[in-house]
């Protein structure tokens, strides 16, 4: 046991103590009843200045703001939503379904002019006579006028002329801030989006992963800059757009396609061929250019020789859809015609399937069929997040693949590997 | 980061600190402020400056329980002993960092306002990181004992210079308001802050003494110490008092009265560290390093001014004093840190005397962060030459002074 000494302290007694609480008690007291008016203190107005000033400096980006998202409303209201109908154009292959999203519309576009419109290819979903929902509410027909392969944009002529004044454009340019319209017409609200870079006529955007394909870009002051084409993508408006109406006022032909990949040649190849061609990687079974197999070398294009990938490209869209026409290949040493019937390039666009991370070497509808031991009628709905489209597997490809098909009214969920 | 995540990251980053300390033999202190200076708004960002105002009441809190454990050492009995001459040595050493940073700062042609104002920020000695290197290295003797009496009186008396020469400023650079008026609250202000607020400490001190009987528990004894340390801390706030007189009266009246002080101290000791570690965080956190470039002419000046006036004035005071050879020799070391104090005080001064605030800012801060890092590494150094403290093991090359 420890004995601890205690100190005498210096505040010993309750009367002590209680006369000293009293007397502090009455100090706060007096202090406080005591207290001068809290009159402009030295320098009260330089306090109070800066602080006016920096909530001035913080209200005027604000008002800005606002300024803008007026301006942009204005070209936003020129947006449009479109509706495929898919059974007027009968598709390449009867497999190839759209995936069918009846609450949303298929894809945006904007009106440009008195009765022209513009969208991308993907939102058509091979639709050349889609339907357009306008600002206004009214429902008008429309038909493809011009393709532009290259961006992906179409301009469409509507049966109900809709705007008087015509929309603006402006060439992009990376970094731009530009506002994606969402929703349509008065309802439409515009979000931020950042151009990150140019390519030809395409543009990748940053901070714009779930744009349904055709969403208008506006800049901040409400002209227009750009199209979303629905993967992170976009075409770019201001240089296209006089391409097309061109394309337009020479004639009714639309780009053209054999739904086939074509690859520039290797060294080996190109050496033994002598002048450089493009060959064949992959040709869709059901497509136009069926005939035509992985490995062949397109040597001539319509009885024309073509030497680089770029030109068998731009003849083979050159052609005429639904007019037999003549290619030259190599194939196995020997040179051989091969007769095809080209259709519209815009029959081959599909929209990527939103929000699933769309990818881009993904198989072809009859090859995940047959993967996924599903009768050839069925129709594939989607692969590895991506609605089927004319795009090559990727050679050596060996991941396992999801495949979802509707064979007679029921849906097939099948992981394959291609 | 959100608050409760930073207060987490904090405590996880002090704890570590306090191992690496350890490891070079360096105050505590000095890690939980180099941590806070890595993941303040300096450096990585991991506490952002918005963090650093919602914790700031933590601060005060942990500043309130500091000053509270510095005055619950002004026992009458104990303060007879070294109080006189802690107060001739803190009378002496405020007033040289006073008159020499004041002189210097003059010559330097800063206007008399900014000059002032400085110098009575020159006078403050940290009592904060003071005590916690007093507390790691377990120190005891006289010049331990002189020291913590010496703070809490350097404390009180840069507090009153503080607002006489605030009610001088007032007074003299008015705006042209009625001089009675404005003597009024000069004069109302300095009473208010220093009499009323020990008044206020003398209350909440006669409460725990009433009440410190039932609270017996440790866990009853530190609610009632923190609970009275936040009310004096929130209530002083609230009605424009000091806290740090306030709760500094309170530590006093509590060791004066009752005799359960030391039981409700040893209870808060064991609330403390996490606290402390976090008071120490975040002022690092909010030292300003990329201040330390705008020192200027006038900055390196106040520097070293103010030591020299700290170190001569305590050297004077005890020249003819009766004390041991190391008191005399070592006491100034102890008194070159400066935090939290005259952090508060420029922030009055930002809010008092805007005119002056860009060049007395600019200085003290970065003054500040000089002496808070070279503060404990001095104190510290001290303590071992001293002999005084006690938990550090002493290698050969650091044997205690033998002159005395």
């Amino acid at each position: 046991m420890t004995l601890t000494f205690v100190e005498p302290k210096l505040l010993r007694g309750l009367r002590t103590k209680l006369g000293l609480l009293v007397a502090c008690l009455a100090i706060l007291l007096l202090g406080a009843l005591s207290r001068p008016p809290a009159a402009p203190r030295p320098g009260a107005a330089e306090k109070v200045a800066p602080i006016l000033e920096a909530r001035a400096e913080r209200e005027e980006p604000l008002r800005l703001l606002e300024g803008l998202r007026q301006r942009g409303q204005r070209g936003a209201a020129a947006s449009f939503a479109l509706q495929v109908s898919r059974a007027r154009t009968p598709l390449v292959g009867a497999d190839y379904g759209p995936v069918t999203r009846p609450q949303a519309p298929a894809g945006r576009g904007v009106v440009v002019e008195d009765s022209f419109g513009l969208t991308v290819a993907s939102a058509l979903e091979g639709s050349l006579e889609p339907r357009v929902t306008l600002a206004s509410g009214s429902v008008s027909p429309a038909r493809v006028r011009a393709h532009d392969v290259d961006s992906g944009l179409v301009l469409l002529l509507l049966a109900a002329p809709s705007m008087s004044a015509p929309l603006s454009t402006r060439r992009a340019a990376p970094g731009d801030l530009v506002l994606a319209a969402f929703g349509e017409g008065e309802h439409a609200t515009l979000r931020p989006v950042f151009v990150a870079a140019i390519d030809g006529r395409r543009v990748s955007l940053s901070g714009a992963s779930a744009l349904v394909p055709g969403t208008p870009l506006f800049d901040l002051d409400g002209k227009l800059l750009a199209l979303a084409t629905g993967d992170r993508e976009a075409a770019l408006a201001a240089p296209t757009l006089e391409a097309l109406k061109t394309q337009a006022d020479a004639g009714p032909a639309l780009p053209s396609t054999l739904g086939l990949s074509l690859q520039e040649p290797d060294e080996g190849l190109r050496a033994r061929l002598g002048a450089g061609a493009a060959v064949v990687v992959y040709s869709d079974p059901e497509g136009p250019g069926k005939s035509l197999t992985a490995g062949d070398v397109l040597l001539g294009v319509g009885g024309q020789r073509v030497v680089l990938l770029d030109e068998a490209q731009r003849r083979i869209a050159g052609l005429e859809a639904g007019r037999e026409a003549r290619l030259t290949v190599r194939r196995g040493g020997r040179e051989l015609e091969v007769r095809v019937t080209p259709v519209p390039a815009l029959a081959y666009a599909r929209q990527p399937v939103r929000g699933a991370g769309a990818r881009a070497d993904t198989l072809f509808a009859p090859e995940a069929l047959a993967a996924a031991a599903l009768p050839g009628h069925a129709r594939v709905l989607l692969i590895e997040g991506r609605a089927p489209g004319p795009r090559p597997p990727r050679p050596g490809r060996s991941a396992w693949l999801l495949v979802e098909a509707e064979l007679q009214g029921e849906r097939f969920l099948a992981a394959v590997r291609p | 980061m959100n608050e409760i995540l930073s207060v987490g990251l904090i405590l996880l980053c002090a704890l570590l600190a306090g191992h690496v300390t350890q490891l070079l033999r360096i105050p505590e202190v000095t890690g939980y402020l180099l941590v806070g200076v890595a993941i303040g708004p300096s450096a990585f960002d991991l506490i952002s400056h918005e963090n650093l105002r919602t914790l700031g009441f933590l601060s005060e809190v942990a500043l309130g329980l500091i000053l509270f454990s510095i005055g619950s050492n002004f026992e009458a009995a104990r303060f007879r002993a070294v109080g006189r001459g802690a107060v001739r040595v803190a009378l002496y050493e405020t007033s040289g960092a006073f008159l020499l940073v004041l002189l210097g700062l003059l010559l330097l042609s800063r206007p008399l306002a900014v000059a002032l104002l400085l110098a009575v920020i020159a006078m403050e000695t940290a009592p904060a990181t003071t005590l916690m290197v007093l507390h790691e290295y377990d120190a005891k003797g006289p010049l331990t004992d002189r020291l913590l009496a010496l703070i809490a009186i350097n404390n009180m008396i840069v507090l009153l210079a503080f607002g006489g020469i605030s009610a001088f400023l007032t007074l003299f650079g008015g705006a042209g308001e009625e001089l009675l008026l404005q003597g009024y609250r000069a004069l109302h202000g300095l009473l208010w802050t220093t009499v009323g607020s020990v008044a206020l400490g003398i209350v909440m001190g006669l409460l725990v003494d009433s009440w410190a009987a039932r609270a017996k528990e440790s866990g009853e004894a530190m609610m009632l110490a923190m609970g009275v340390v936040l009310i004096t801390v929130g209530a002083s706030r609230a009605l424009g008092l000091s806290p740090l007189f306030a709760t500094l009266a309170l530590g006093a009246t509590v060791a004066n009265t009752s005799h359960h002080g030391s039981g409700l101290l040893k209870a808060l000791g064991q609330a403390d560290p996490p606290l402390y570690a976090a008071f120490f965080v975040l002022a690092g956190a909010e030292l300003q390093f990329e201040s330390v470039g705008a020192l200027g002419v006038a900055g390196l000046a106040y520097v070293v001014l103010r030591v020299v006036g700290k170190l001569a004035g305590a050297r004077i005071a005890l020249r003819d004093e009766d004390v041991p050879e190391t008191v005399r020799r070592y006491l100034g070391l102890c008194l070159v840190s400066s935090s939290s104090l005259a952090v508060g005080l420029t922030i009055q001064v930002r809010s008092s005397f805007p005119e002056a605030a860009a060049p007395v800012t600019a200085v003290a801060l970065a003054a500040v962060l000089v002496f808070e890092m070279a503060g404990p590494l001095l104190t510290r150094l001290a303590l071992v030459r001293s002999g005084e403290a006690q938990t550090e093991p002493r290698p050969f090359e650091e044997l205690p002074d033998q002159a005395t």
